[in-house]
Formats: C-alpha cells, sequence, structure tokens
C-alpha cells in the first residue's frame, strides 16, 4: 500500500496519442516495482496463489498489449489493476457453477485456543473467499487498497451507492458466518 | 463495524505476507503476448487459406482452365464453371521439339462416313461432340499435345460415329464416341484388337489392347447405347488409361 494511485483511471490510457510511447523496459520497470502489490492483490480477489499468478499473467499481457499507447506521464497501475479485478470478476463468473473459488488448501475448521485472534482472521480470509467475486472485488479494493467509495465505483464501473450496498452486504455476511463459526467453535470447545 | 473492518484489513494483510512476485513476471507476460499474437497470426492465416481453398481456387479453375469440352450440336463452349467439375488437371501445352508424332496407321481405322464437315478449332481447348446431344470432356492432355482437334462425325445406319483427333510433336490421340442402341459390349463397337485384356475406365468393363500393333487402344461402354473407343500413340501408351480416364461424356 501507499503507492501513487490516480484517481481518473482512463488518464492513463489514450489510445489516440502517437507521441512518447511506453517502451518495453518500462513495463519491465513497472512490474519489477509493481508486480508483488498486484500479486497480493491477485491472490485476495482470487484466492489461491497459482490463480493469482495466472490471473496476474493475464492481466499483464493484456497490459503490454497497449503498453505502447499509454501516456508516458500517467500511472499504469490503475489501469492495469482495473483489468485485474475486471478478470477475476469475470473468471469467478464463468466458475460460477463451482459456487466457490478454488482453494489451494481446504479450508480449516476454526478450533478455540488462546490464539483466538489469529484463528479469527483466519476464518475471515475464508469466508471472504466465499463471498461472490463482486462482493469480494469491493472488500478488496475498500479495505486492503485503501480506495474510497468512488474510486471503487470507478475501478468497477458501477455506481457509489452500488459499491456501498456491496460493502455493507458483505461485511454483514461475513460477520454472520463469523458468528456461526464463534458458535460452533464454542460448542466444540 | 470498525472491529471487523480493522480485522479484515489484517487478515488480509497477513494472508499476502509473504507473497511476492517472481523476476520472470514481466518476461512471462511478454512471452505470453508473443504466443497470443503467433497464434492470432496462425489463426489468420489458416482462415485465410480456408477461404482461399473455398473461393478462389474454384474460382481460378473455372477460368484458367479451359477443358475439352462441349455442350453438344450447338456448338462449344471455351472453359465454363460448370464444365470444369468433371476435368481432373490443365492439360500441359508445352511440346517437346524433335518428337514426331507417330505413325496414325497403327490405329484402327473406323466405319466412318463423311457426313458432317470436319472442323478445326483453335487451340483454346477441344470438344468432342457426337449428333445426339452428347458431349465429351477430354481432362486430360499429355504434354507435347496440342489442345486443337480436328474431328469428323459420320453414321453407318443406326450407329453415328464422331471421330476427333489431337496430335503434337508427342503424338497423337483419338477419341472415338459411337452411339447405337444395339451397344451391349465394348467388343461391339467393332474396333476390338485381336489380342485384348479387360480393364476398368470410369468403373465400367473395358477391353484394352494387350500386344501388338493395336497397343494403346482402350474401350468400353459408358452407358447404354454409347461407347467410347480412346487410341493413342505408341509414345504415349504409358498415358492411354490416364487419357480415357479423362475422357468424360455429358
Amino acid at each position: 500500500m501507499g503507492h501513487p494511485r490516480p484517481i481518473d483511471i482512463n488518464r492513463a490510457y489514450d489510445g489516440r496519442s502517437a507521441l512518447a510511447r511506453r517502451d518495453d523496459e518500462s513495463f519491465v520497470e513497472f512490474v519489477a516495482e509493481r508486480g508483488t502489490a498486484l500479486l497480493r492483490t491477485a491472490q485476495l480477489l482470487c484466492g489461491a496463489r497459482t490463480d493469482a499468478e495466472d490471473l496476474l499473467q493475464t492481466a499483464l499481457e493484456k497490459a503490454y498489449r497497449h503498453w505502447g499507447r499509454m501516456k508516458p506521464d500517467a500511472n499504469p497501475e490503475p489501469y492495469v489493476r482495473k483489468i485485474l479485478v475486471n478478470l477475476s470478476v469475470s473468471r469467478a463468473r464463468r466458475w460460477r457453477v463451482l459456487r466457490e473459488v478454488q482453494m489451494a488448501t481446504p479450508p480449516e475448521t476454526p478450533t478455540a485456543s488462546e490464539t483466538g485472534t489469529v484463528e479469527l482472521r483466519g476464518v475471515l480470509i475464508e469466508e471472504l473467499k466465499r463471498l461472490g467475486p463482486r462482493q469480494r472485488a469491493v472488500l478488496v479494493l475498500r479495505y486492503w487498497e485503501d480506495m474510497s467509495e468512488a474510486e471503487t465505483a470507478t475501478m468497477l464501473g458501477c455506481s457509489v451507492g452500488t459499491v456501498k450496498s456491496q460493502a455493507a452486504r458483505g461485511l454483514a455476511r461475513l460477520r454472520e458466518r463469523m458468528g456461526k463459526s464463534a458458535q460452533a467453535a464454542a460448542s466444540r470447545g | 463495524m470498525d472491529d471487523l473492518e480493522n480485522e479484515l484489513r489484517q487478515a488480509m494483510a497477513e494472508h499476502v505476507t509473504g507473497v511476492s512476485a517472481p523476476g520472470t513476471l514481466a518476461g512471462e507476460a511478454r512471452h505470453r503476448h508473443q504466443r497470443t499474437v503467433r497464434r492470432r497470426a496462425t489463426i489468420a492465416v489458416a482462415a485465410a487459406g480456408v477461404v482461399v481453398a473455398i473461393a478462389v481456387i474454384p474460382t481460378y479453375q473455372a477460368i484458367r482452365t479451359q477443358p475439352v469440352s462441349a455442350p453438344g450440336p450447338a456448338g462449344r463452349h471455351t472453359g465454363g464453371g460448370g464444365a470444369t467439375t468433371a476435368t481432373p488437371a490443365l492439360p500441359s501445352q508445352s511440346a517437346s521439339p524433335g518428337i514426331r508424332s507417330a505413325s496414325p496407321s497403327t490405329s484402327p481405322s473406323a466405319p466412318v462416313h463423311s457426313g458432317t464437315k470436319p472442323s478445326r478449332h483453335p487451340s483454346t481447348g477441344t470438344h468432342v461432340a457426337v449428333p445426339g446431344s452428347v458431349k465429351a470432356l477430354l481432362g486430360y492432355l499429355p504434354a507435347g499435345i496440342d489442345p486443337g482437334e480436328s474431328c469428323q462425325g459420320g453414321h453407318t445406319g443406326a450407329r453415328r460415329t464422331t471421330t476427333c483427333r489431337w496430335t503434337g510433336p508427342a503424338g497423337w490421340i483419338e477419341v472415338r464416341l459411337v452411339r447405337d442402341d444395339a451397344l451391349k459390349g465394348p467388343a461391339d463397337l467393332g474396333f476390338a484388337p485381336p489380342v485384348t485384356e479387360h480393364a476398368k475406365v470410369h468403373g465400367h468393363a473395358a477391353l484394352r489392347a494387350a500386344g501388338g500393333p493395336a497397343v494403346g487402344q482402350v474401350m468400353w461402354i459408358e452407358r447404354s447405347g454409347l461407347g467410347v473407343w480412346v487410341g493413342v500413340a505408341p509414345t504415349l501408351g504409358t498415358q492411354l488409361m490416364r487419357v480415357a480416364e479423362g475422357v468424360r461424356i455429358d
């Protein structure tokens, strides 16, 4: 976090400009600098590490295709991040039949212990993975990327109201599931 | 609400701790892009090839091939989409200098009466026509044979015969179309040489000269009432069956 993040994503890409095009070297520099942050976002969006790498590679390939037409003075990260989010949502829709995001490891049942806080976070992540792709994207962008509601709405191509409602529903769902998990753990303990 | 949001932030931060992008990420993305470009180019080339195969080649053949065809008694037409379907190849028109045609005397004489005027067509294609709405296509001409032919028609009683001849430095080719309702087998054509062997032309039983001066002839009944005789010069003996298979009767 803490990376530069212009609000207007569309300013990063200008298909009409033929002047001062970006080159391969700037692409390599960008990926070396921001690759890890993008991979972390991808992992939160899609769950598994392998899926995250594949998702990020696909997003970078799409960005590379139009890299030369991006304004050299604009930050390309929002553009790449938008591709990433759209890819994760569309891919999750394609796999909707699974209802849940593929996980690298099977979900563990939380148990009561002294390190209850750590386990609570693990359960939170598992429950986050179970959310719908759009709700998950909203929560990741709002609470991981620290984007405002307006920025999130721009990124997802929806209204601010939709972002608000999706975030509220996502959090409510997490809270509900967390409550059930806590009750189950208490009954086992 | 704030507690849950903070916990979610912490949970996400912990979840991705230790995640770092491989150093080859940019290179892999570029290679992936290049593979995509190559794949698209391959698909485009393949699609273009299919389009060419489907549209251009038949058109080219329709324009460029000069089938030995005729619309029947109404005359001949040079080239045409419909006539090319039965034409396997464009006959080569290159002549080999120094090779002269063999003596026509090796071909049996046909019972042809000069009932119609012999015709000579230009070298853009030739046809064999039998009076009575029968037309023949000669789809293969060996190298050294001129596509222009000389035709004669005649009749003896109920039998009508058209004989056409192609010549060139490599030798000669003669095709006879015989229309007679009494024709039952190749031997009924009356051109059968003394020594024959069985063969097949267009799936029909045929008689082929097996030795002697008459080698280079084959005859068959194309359909009821229509017989075909094909003879070639000894120099073209090896191409007899190919010439015969190239004959198409409409």
